[in-house]
């Protein structure tokens, strides 16, 4: 069973976000759970393909590569196709980055992959899209969804600005100017 | 007679021993909801730092209000040109680097801690309430307050409030391990006796742009029943609805249903709005500073979750949000 907090943790290791108490503690437990191995491996791949397109590393085997890399063994080189399937739908969102300047929430649009892999869906089904972005690095999005975002997020700051902590923030995140790539 | 005076008198500085960190969280409260009054009531003009992950840019503030009714013009001062003005009407915000306008509807604004917290029992549940320290910012002492979740379900706050006035002059979000995700600081603030009317006014020419409005029409009640339709099955303990209302954000737009639930502090929405293309694939997380969202498609809806608090929430939401026939 995988609670949120591992979920979190799992996606804390890929961001080098643990400190150097936890990291051993979660590399222990990766090793293991196989469930737990698998989502790590969606994760990086997820972070990888969303950092700018080390796709080629992507792949059935990223969930084995972890092990390795978890035995220090040497990594091997992952099927290639496997990779490119993925990538194809992704790069679709390159071009809108001229246009994705605007410091606003936008939700990053991901295709699952059509036929999902054995490693990406072994604990959770095509619906594992589940995407985990840095700041300043997911902003390609399509201009629809953007403005559908824009829209969404002016109206939950006014709803939340009577229900939640008083301050200056709502619209900082607006005025905010999302930095270049 | 009492018969058990050892149990009585242990009981009674047992007591004793809590009342200092009860009395430090009324405090605290007292603190946050003086704080809440100040910046709704002072006239304040000053500039600030919004710092989250890798970024730091600086903006500019003026807020008046004048018998209870508030205006404010937020401007950036690094990068392109955005302003954001809002007053008991509507919220202008006109970004300079996309040629564009977007006016919607300004909602009250309620002081905190809003009746609604008191209704769903302490916050205390879910929060921490502490005093912290004295600090100096923006040249003012302020006095650090902290709320601390008591769950991975929701941020903390760290602030700093003036002695004096009692105004927010930095406002820190963290995360369940205290870490600050991003932070708003004043460098600079004044409080004038009168704000000059030109300083609300926008500094962009907003000639050529394309302008996009929510609906000036009388929204229609969300249709009965349809809260039987969608269910949101997964909410963090304390999260209750504050709200359920349909908007037309954009007169392009087709309409939009949406929800609202809050613990008192944190707030998440729950926006359902009909696809253009039922196969249409919108999945996905995404973040910006303290700002989640999450998206899915249920029953050929867009279904987004957007919230100030962590991924694991607005996710756990958004993936029990189903459609009843």
């Amino acid at each position: 069973m995988m609670t949120d907090e591992i979920r979190e943790q799992v996606s804390a290791l890929v961001d080098d976000e643990l400190d150097d108490l936890e990291r051993p503690l979660l590399l222990g437990r990766l090793q293991r759970d196989a469930g737990l191995r698998a989502c790590l491996g969606r994760y990086q791949l997820i972070g990888e393909v969303m950092r700018g397109g080390h796709a080629q590393v992507a792949g059935l085997g990223i969930a084995a590569r972890v092990q390795a890399e978890l035995d220090g063994e040497p990594v091997s080189t992952p099927p290639p196709q496997v990779a490119a399937r993925l990538w194809k739908p992704l790069a679709g969102l390159a071009i809108a980055a001229s246009v994705a300047l605007v410091a606003v929430l936008s939700v990053q649009r991901v295709h699952a992959p059509q036929q999902a892999t054995p490693a990406l869906a072994s604990s959770q089904a095509p619906d594992g899209a589940f995407v985990r972005v840095d700041d300043g690095r997911w902003n390609r999005i399509e201009p629809a969804v953007e403005q559908r975002m824009n829209r969404y997020l002016v109206n939950h700051n006014e709803y939340a600005a009577s229900r939640s902590m008083p301050g200056v923030m709502p619209y900082v995140r607006i005025v905010g100017y999302e930095g270049q790539q | 007679m009492n018969r058990h005076p050892v149990r009585t008198l242990t009981l009674f500085l047992s007591l004793y021993a809590l009342a200092p960190a009860a009395g430090a969280a009324a405090e605290a409260r007292a603190w946050l909801n003086q704080m809440s009054q100040a910046l709704q009531a002072l006239d304040y003009t000053g500039t600030f730092v919004y710092q989250r992950q890798g970024s730091l840019e600086a903006m500019r503030i003026v807020h008046a209000a004048d018998d209870g009714v508030e205006r404010e013009k937020l401007s950036s001062l690094t990068g392109p040109l955005r302003e954001v003005i809002r007053d008991n009407q509507v919220v202008t915000c006109i970004l300079g680097d996309r040629r564009a306008v977007m006016v919607s509807k300004s909602r009250p604004r309620q002081p905190f801690p809003t009746s609604f917290a008191r209704d769903i029992g302490d916050l205390e549940q879910y929060y921490r309430f502490e005093m912290g320290g004295r600090d100096r910012v923006a040249g003012l002492t302020c006095q650090v307050i902290e709320v601390q979740p008591r769950d991975v379900y929701r941020y903390g706050h760290r602030l700093c409030v003036e002695v004096g006035r009692r105004m927010l002059l930095r406002s820190q979000l963290t995360d369940e391990r205290g870490r600050v995700i991003e932070q708003v600081m004043f460098t600079d603030i004044a409080f004038p006796e009168e704000i000059d009317e030109a300083e609300l006014r926008p500094d962009l020419e907003q000639a050529g742009f394309t302008w996009s409005r929510e609906s000036e029409h009388q929204q229609p009640a969300p249709q009965a029943g349809s809260h039987q339709h969608w269910k949101v099955e997964r909410l963090p303990a304390g999260f209750m609805m504050t709200d359920h209302s349909w908007h037309q954000l954009d007169n392009h737009a087709p309409g939009v249903e949406h929800w609202m639930y809050s613990d008192g502090l944190a707030s998440v929405s729950v926006y359902i709005e009909k696809a253009r293309d039922a196969g249409e694939d919108y999945r996905g997380m995404s973040r910006r500073g303290a700002l989640n969202a999450f998206g899915t498609m249920v029953n050929g809806h867009y279904v987004t979750v957007v919230g100030e608090v962590p991924r694991a929430t607005v996710e756990m939401i958004g993936r029990s949000v189903r459609y009843q026939p």
